[in-house]
């Protein structure tokens, strides 16, 4: 179970096998986690959620709308969800990817220990 | 009876000739008229001087010793004189002593009239100089003109005799001087000279037989067998036939070309120039001739015509290439601009009839717009820094058709510096370029592949990667007691994630195989309707597992002769399309047939496909759209179409967007070519 008074964290991802196990994971390392398959749902769920996420974590490459036009529409929302931190969960290694306005990125294939102390870093 | 008379008669040349009886008519022509100057105060002397008119000769009476030594010292030019004794001039015979002191007078013939009885011996100074006839009284006319006419006759044989030395010494001298100038010749020229004498039958040569032909001194004067021996066989009955015929006349010249033979064996082409000269009866005494050597001339003419052709054909070959290659080629005089150019060139600016003329302006005028700065830029550029430039620019022809031209030009400056010149080629770059825009096209669409390529290959092993870590800690003895329960589930995303990862790389093989011409089809007779059964329940859990449905409506067998596998592969990329993009809703498969083709459709009522991306999406490495659309690597349509056509096959979309697509595969029943 999580720990009360932890806030949740929101993780953008399209690839159903990916999402599930991380949610997974990310559950029994006790973080409460709001999941999204691509960008359009996760503005929806930051929008509608009841508390706001500590942490959003972001793939890139998403139908519907991907994680580049994601984070260009979080920066026009209102400032409480524009200044959530994101952290890129990144397949391309390409310099593209790295001027985004995030505070961190993941490369794929994910290191499970990575994630969970960037995840700490954010949400206790 | 003594009559004095002075009488001093001359015929003029003309008047003598016709008044010249017809015995004289043989005298030499140049001969003056022969003068007799007659001394005597006798009265007959007027009868003596017309009979020498008569044959004749111009008779001079005087009759005293002084007028006649005056006629002599005037320059007269008497063949005899006459000398009365009986004159007082003539006492101990003095005057005949006086005349052969004079220069006119020294060797002259001399005839002294003596009167009757007159026996004093005749001895006089300079008597021996000359013939001196003495004529004894009576002094009767004929006798004195018969002995007189003796003397004249004397002194024109020895006159005509030294005429004829004279003449022999001038003939002489020519002859020296014509030899001198035929050695001259030969030496000039080189040529071989010669002088066949046919009587003795030897040739004399000049010293060219030496110099030029390498012969020894001793062949100077030679046998004509040696010219015979020493013509080339081949030419030798052609020559001896030439001969004959120059030597037969009636033409004393000929001109014949043969080979003659070198001492050192080689042999030369002569050009043989013979002159024949003949006797009185027209037989030919001797051929005088001159042979030139050809031989250096022929190959001089030889290598001037080779050089000649190689340089024309080497002008052919260029115009044919710079045609071939479309190349034009200019030449742009300054400072004036004033150009010249080829009809190629005025072609490709789009006048297949070239203008009459071409500036600078009417190169601005083609230019497109846009380039027009640059091409001037690149031109005045070139000529201030006396260099070169290589540039392409756009041209819009008189049919309005827009060209890409590549040009390339070179100042050229002269002794001082200054450039007086571009020259420079033109040639059609449209074809360049449109390839080089396909090969951008090309590589942007590979870059954008590899991209697309590492996030689909990342997907699977990112999910298996992160199922596998589940795992371990799942079985680690910490872990939350639950834990265990869900590897089971894990292990199967793990199954599906590893085939879809093997899908993947069997995609880019097909796709590296379709592009070598690879892809081999393994025919065999199966029923498709059969086929579309067992995909649609093979994939019916992976669609129900994201919401949607997938019916098939496959009534009858449709029996062909086709690839099993690569059909199989057909229908499951366009069912995860339909997967893909049907968002959620139901998918419809159909099979049907007639009688030579066989037709399946796979629909979906998902977002459907605008209109101008319908072609597109067959293509290699095309998506509709890259981030809002991901999942695939473009290949799948590229390669389903591949594999129909192979097949003889074809495959189409129709879609509205907003309410789905249909997709059309249609194969013939018969069995396609192998």
């Amino acid at each position: 179970m999580p720990p009360p008074g932890r806030k949740p964290l929101l993780l953008v991802e399209d690839e159903p096998d990916i999402r599930e196990s991380l949610r997974d994971l990310l559950a029994d390392a006790g973080y409460p986690v709001l999941t999204a398959a691509n960008g359009r749902e996760a503005l929806e769920c930051l929008r509608t959620s009841p508390e706001r996420p500590a942490l959003i974590l972001l793939d890139l490459m998403m139908p519907m709308m991907g994680g580049s036009t994601f984070l260009e529409r979080l920066e026009q929302e209102p400032k409480d969800l524009a200044a959530i931190p994101v952290v890129v969960l990144s397949a391309a290694k390409d310099s593209a990817t790295r001027n985004l306005a995030t505070v961190g990125r993941i490369e794929k294939p994910i290191d499970l220990d990575e994630l969970l102390e960037c995840v700490k870093r954010y949400c206790g | 009876m003594k009559r004095l008379s002075r009488l001093h008669m001359r015929l003029g040349p003309r008047m003598a000739g016709l008044a010249r009886p017809a015995a004289l008519d043989d005298r030499p022509a140049d001969l003056e008229p022969l003068k007799v100057l007659i001394v005597s105060d006798c009265a007959d002397v007027e009868e003596l001087a017309r009979l020498h008119r008569e044959t004749g000769v111009d008779a001079t009476v005087v009759t005293t010793g002084y007028q006649a030594i005056k006629m002599l010292a005037g320059g007269e030019d008497y063949a005899a004189a006459a000398l009365d004794a009986r004159l007082p001039a003539m006492a101990n015979l003095g005057l005949a002593a006086l005349i052969r002191n004079c220069e006119h007078g020294r060797n002259l013939p001399l005839g002294i009239l003596l009167p009757q009885g007159d026996e004093r011996p005749v001895r006089f100074a300079g008597q021996e100089n000359a013939p001196v006839e003495l004529i004894r009284q009576p002094l009767e006319p004929e006798r004195v003109r018969g002995k007189l006419q003796w003397l004249i006759e004397h002194e024109r044989r020895q006159r005509a005799l030294v005429l004829e030395r004279a003449e022999r010494h001038r003939l002489e001298a020519a002859l020296r001087q014509s030899e001198l100038r035929y050695r001259m010749i030969g030496a000039a020229t080189r040529d071989l000279l010669y002088d066949w004498d046919l009587l003795r039958n030897t040739v004399e040569w000049n010293h060219a037989i030496c110099d030029e032909y390498g012969y020894p001194e001793e062949i100077l004067e030679s046998a004509f067998d040696f010219w015979y021996a020493h013509t080339h066989p081949e030419d030798r009955a052609r020559v001896s036939a030439a001969l004959d015929q120059l030597l037969r006349g009636p033409e004393s010249r000929r001109e014949i070309t043969y080979r003659f033979r070198r001492a050192d064996g080689s042999y030369a082409e002569v050009v043989d120039r013979g002159y024949v000269l003949r006797d009185s009866a027209g037989k030919a005494v001797r051929v005088l001739g001159a042979m030139q050597d050809q031989s250096a001339q022929k190959q001089a003419e030889r290598t001037l015509r080779e050089r000649e052709e190689r340089f024309r054909r080497g002008q052919e070959r260029l115009q044919r290439a710079t045609q071939a290659a479309r190349v034009g080629v200019w030449e742009i005089d300054l400072p004036d601009w004033t150009i010249w150019r080829d009809e190629q060139h005025d072609r490709l600016f789009g006048h297949e009839v070239p203008l009459p003329e071409w500036t600078r302006e009417t190169l601005l005028a083609h230019v497109h717009p846009d380039d027009r700065k640059r091409v001037r830029g690149n031109q005045d550029r070139a000529i201030r820094e006396r260099g070169s430039y290589a540039h392409e620019f756009r041209v819009v022809w008189p049919d309005g058709s827009l060209h890409w031209l590549a040009s390339a030009g070179r100042t050229e400056c002269d002794a001082e510096g200054r450039p007086v010149k571009i020259i420079g080629t033109v040639r059609d770059a449209t074809e360049t370029k449109a390839i080089e825009s396909e090969l951008r096209e090309a590589v942007r669409a590979r870059d954008e592949f590899l991209s697309i390529a590492s996030h689909e290959l990342k997907t699977p092993l990112t999910a298996i990667s992160l199922q596998a870590q589940i795992i371990r800690r799942a079985t680690q003895p910490n872990a939350p007691p639950n834990a265990i329960e869900r590897v089971p589930t894990l292990v199967d995303q793990m199954d599906r994630q590893v085939r879809r990862l093997a899908r993947l790389v069997d995609d880019m093989l097909d796709i590296s195989r379709l592009a070598l011409g690879k892809l081999a089809l393994h025919l065999e007779t199966f029923d498709l309707a059969e086929l579309a059964r067992e995909i649609v329940e093979r994939m019916a859990p992976e669609i129900t597992s994201i919401g949607s449905t997938l019916s098939l409506d496959a009534a009858e067998p449709v029996i062909g002769h086709w690839d099993r596998f690569r059909i199989d592969q057909v229908l499951v990329n366009l069912l995860t399309n339909a997967a893909r993009y049907g968002e959620g809703k139901p998918i419809e498969v159909a099979v049907r047939a007639t009688a030579t083709q066989a037709r399946l459709t796979v629909r979906d009522h998902g977002r459907g496909i605008a209109f101008e991306d319908q072609e597109r999406i067959f293509q290699r490495f095309e998506r509709v759209a890259s981030e809002a659309t991901p999942g695939g690597l473009g290949l799948g349509l590229f390669i389903v179409r591949q594999i129909l056509e192979l097949h003889e096959g074809s495959i189409r979309v129709e879609s509205v967007l907003g309410e789905g697509s249909l997709f059309i595969v249609e194969l013939p029943r018969a069995t396609p070519r192998p």
